[in-house]
């Protein structure tokens, strides 16, 4: 009985404040927010006790129980298809975390390899057949000062996403390297940069062997939006 | 490296060049073209300067039409952001996205303990941000909460690439003069959709970022980064 008469109290006061608030259509909201999403009861415009209206909705009836398993994952783009190329092992990537990919971590299910060792293979395996100056290349480190084992090695174990907390994000934008990915970045382009431009950045460009630094492929007509949810609509024709 | 490792392997340069395709996109043939295929991810800072917003696209390729018009979300795989802000590749939050019915619900950010990192997760229901209506092809729908913004639903795919010219090249010699100048060029993603789940938010939310980690591995200056990625789970 006590806790009915309080709660009844607490209504009253609350629609008292809500008839104040109304004088005042500016204070409207503040007066709501003082009707907590949190106090165990269903005040205000909830539907249910601290959910609907303003508070987050009722979840009642809806079974979010279970457990979860992880099924693909990613981090920067194009790694575990550019630089992983055997199914089972792209399999293998996906299962597994980002902290245990280290020289010393196994692949499930391979004995004795690595991501850093199976990226380095896979990495020296573009250069076959290619030539700079009719001579054959290989990988010459990278502009981020990597040799390739060192490439593999941070490609394998850093793979996520790194997003600057303050100031610009971008996957590269001349010495502003992995502070984020914003839609319209180039990604591959920096990637194939990375894989084939040498320590200048300046290899493989076209001059004097093949083109494979860039892939000549931009946004093209696409039209990002300058606010939420900044993706374009679906095309429907 | 095993003989059928070996011989896989080849057969990927050779021949299965065909389903492979850059970023994540259609990767690996276990979660290839399922309902849990992630392609690409995205993080930026949008508008705002105070806020980060989160993307991800899966099940690319939806081509126009029909395939785009019957594209659901999974009731059965749930969406994880994931966000570490110390420095050890390990989720220390997490920002969780799973549908019912015809509503993407989030959850989160939600810490994550030692003893709950990893593959598995259950859902953070009592860290529920909100929900929105599922988009259409048709219809846009957008929930903004007080500092939160909520998305889910097809729309163009955002990634670009010259994915059959980058077939070739993997292939070996099959393209000696690389890849083709910018008019020749083909965007093999220009004309396709894929499902999207977006969440804009408070930068603070994220905690206190360490130090970039690129700065580890030279003399690099670069500011203070979370290391983020994202996950697809399954319900077991």
């Amino acid at each position: 009985m006590e806790r009915l008469l309080i709660r009844f109290s607490l209504v009253l006061s609350l629609t008292a404040l809500t008839f104040v608030a109304c004088e005042d259509a500016d204070d409207f909201n503040n007066v709501i927010e003082q009707v907590s999403c949190s106090d165990g009861m269903q005040n205000g415009d909830e539907t249910g006790v601290d959910c609907g209206g303003i508070c987050p909705e009722c979840l009642d009836g809806l079974d979010f129980s279970g457990v979860y398993v992880q099924q693909d994952i990613a981090g920067r783009p194009a790694i575990n298809s550019v630089l992983n190329i055997a199914g089972p092992f792209q399999d293998a990537f996906n299962r597994s975390i980002v902290s245990a990919r280290g020289n010393q971590d196994f692949i499930d299910g391979a004995n004795n390899q690595t991501f850093p060792g199976i990226f380095s293979e896979n990495l020296q395996q573009y250069f076959i057949g290619y030539t700079i100056n009719e001579q054959p290349a290989s990988f010459d480190n990278n502009v981020l000062g990597f040799d390739i084992a060192g490439f593999a090695e941070f490609l394998a174990t850093t793979d996520a996403l790194q997003l600057a907390a303050e100031g610009t994000t971008t996957y590269r934008n001349t010495d502003l390297w992995f502070t984020g990915r914003n839609l319209s970045d180039d990604v591959m382009d920096t990637t194939l940069l990375l894989m084939f431009g040498g320590p200048e950045g300046d290899r493989f460009n076209g001059v004097n062997g093949p083109m494979l630094i860039s892939d000549g492929v931009g946004p093209g007509d696409r039209q990002f939006l300058t606010d939420f949810p900044y993706l374009e609509a679906p095309l429907t024709q | 490296m095993s003989k059928i490792y070996t011989l896989i392997s080849i057969l990927s340069l050779a021949v299965l060049g065909l389903i492979l395709s850059s970023s994540e996109q259609g990767d690996g043939p276990e979660v290839a073209y399922t309902s849990a295929d992630i392609a690409d991810f995205y993080a930026f800072r949008g508008a705002q300067s105070d806020k980060t917003v989160f993307v991800v696209t899966i099940q690319s390729p939806l081509s126009i039409g029909t395939v785009s018009q019957k594209a659901r979300f999974d009731p059965e795989v749930l969406i994880e952001f994931n966000i570490d802000n110390d420095g050890d590749f390990k989720e220390d939050l997490v920002i969780q996205a799973i549908p019912r019915d015809s509503i993407m619900y989030f959850f989160g950010p939600s810490p994550v303990s030692e003893q709950q990192q990893g593959r598995s997760s259950e859902i953070n229901v009592s860290d529920l941000i909100g929900s929105v209506q599922i988009s259409s092809l048709e219809q846009t729908y957008v929930t903004q909460l007080d500092s939160i913004s909520l998305f889910a639903g097809p729309r163009r795919d955002p990634f670009f690439f010259d994915q059959d010219r980058f077939t070739l090249i993997q292939n070996g010699t099959a393209a000696p003069e690389g890849f083709n100048a910018a008019a020749e060029a083909l965007d093999a993603y220009a004309d396709s959709n894929v499902l999207c789940v977006a969440i804009t938010l408070p930068t603070e939310l994220l905690g206190v970022a360490p130090t970039h980690v690129l700065n580890n591995y030279g003399a690099f200056n670069l500011p203070n980064a979370y290391n983020v990625w994202v996950s697809t789970k399954r319900k077991y």
